[in-house]
């Protein structure tokens, strides 16, 4: 599986809850794409990461 | 029309500011914010980055914003292709719950121009996705009517390359994309100093977006409220119709009952005079 374009390594037990706590993330303030579906933070379903799946977690930054 | 009546309409919401600000590269917070309380924009852009994952601890930039008073205009910078805009555009209306996006598809990183056929593919698939959908172009008329075709809610081509501080260099395409445009044209990018700003505004285009002008001008706050004022010079200059360019000079004063010297060849007195 991929986390923001780096590898991380699966376990069968990870959810994008589990995932999120583990990363330290605040869900409120970031909005998630579990391959081709996207949430915001606090809308996150508790759903199971299969190996290949690919995450992006993003926030929003200053910019032009 | 006067100015002060004279709304900005975009997708159906009025703005009374025709100056956006984007909200990078300021020094800190508390100057950005004092920048855009200067500058009257109603209209901010802000971008989307990856969380950190070894140091996911940040200060949020949406808690600084008072979001009611500010339409937030996420961008997809960054992106190289269609597809990663996309998907960097579905997961800025997640983030934000704003279905604005200002659309930017640029491979080039040297003079970080857009991508036309990859913004075109991806503006006709987000307005299908009912996202309101704000490009930014290169100045070619012909692609901004396609896409308003598509559905965009603006086309906002560029005065000259992001960041640059050059000025209006591609002002008669715009001219171009202005004419006959029947979306806002936004003028985006390389504004360096208010007359800038204003020049667009005079030449018609419906508002300017600016970030970098004032983020490294020495006093951003000041730099700010110069840019509001050019702005709504520009446009009531615009509205009040400029006068005609001539090849050669047209004096300002009368013509007839210049005083001259007086005429060796006219006598003083008058023959047979006293």
């Amino acid at each position: 599986m991929q986390v923001n374009g780096t590898s991380f390594p699966h376990r069968p037990d990870l959810t994008l809850h589990t995932l999120l706590k583990e990363l330290g993330v605040q869900p409120e303030r970031v909005a998630v794409a579990h391959n081709e579906a996207f949430y915001p933070g606090a809308q996150v379903p508790d759903v199971p990461i299969e190996a290949g799946d690919v995450i992006e977690v993003v926030r929003v930054m200053a910019g032009g | 029309m006067s100015p002060g009546t004279d709304a900005l309409i975009i997708a159906g919401k009025t703005f009374h500011s025709r100056l956006m600000l984007g909200t990078g590269k300021f020094r800190d917070y508390g100057l950005m914010k004092a920048a855009i309380e200067a500058s009257g924009a109603q209209i901010i852009t802000v971008s989307i980055r990856r969380v950190e994952l070894n140091a996911p601890g940040h200060e949020g930039l949406l808690d600084e914003l008072d979001l009611g008073r500010y339409q937030l205009l996420p961008n997809t910078a960054g992106c190289r292709t269609a597809a990663e805009a996309l998907r960097v555009a579905r997961l800025a209306r997640a983030l934000t719950g704003v279905d604005w996006i200002k659309l930017e598809v640029i491979p080039d990183a040297r003079y970080l121009l857009p991508d036309s056929l990859e913004t075109l593919r991806a503006a006709e698939q987000l307005v299908g996705e009912g996202f309101t959908v704000l490009p930014y172009v290169q100045p070619d008329a012909l692609l901004a009517r396609g896409l308003e075709a598509v559905g965009c809610a603006t086309v906002m081509p560029l005065a000259s390359p992001i960041g640059s501080g050059r000025g209006l260099l591609a002002r008669a395409l715009i001219e171009t994309v202005i004419d006959g445009a029947s979306v806002p044209v936004v003028v985006d990018a390389g504004l360096g100093v208010p007359s800038d700003a204003a020049q667009a505004l005079e030449i018609g285009a419906d508002a300017v977006l600016v970030n970098t002008a004032l983020a490294e001008a020495d006093d951003p706050v000041g730099m700010a409220a110069a840019f509001g004022l050019a702005v709504r010079a520009g446009r009531a200059g615009y509205l009040a119709g400029r006068m005609a360019v001539r090849t050669y000079a047209s004096p300002s004063s009368p013509v007839a009952g210049v005083v001259r010297l007086p005429d060796p060849e006219v006598p003083v007195s008058a023959p047979g005079g006293g």
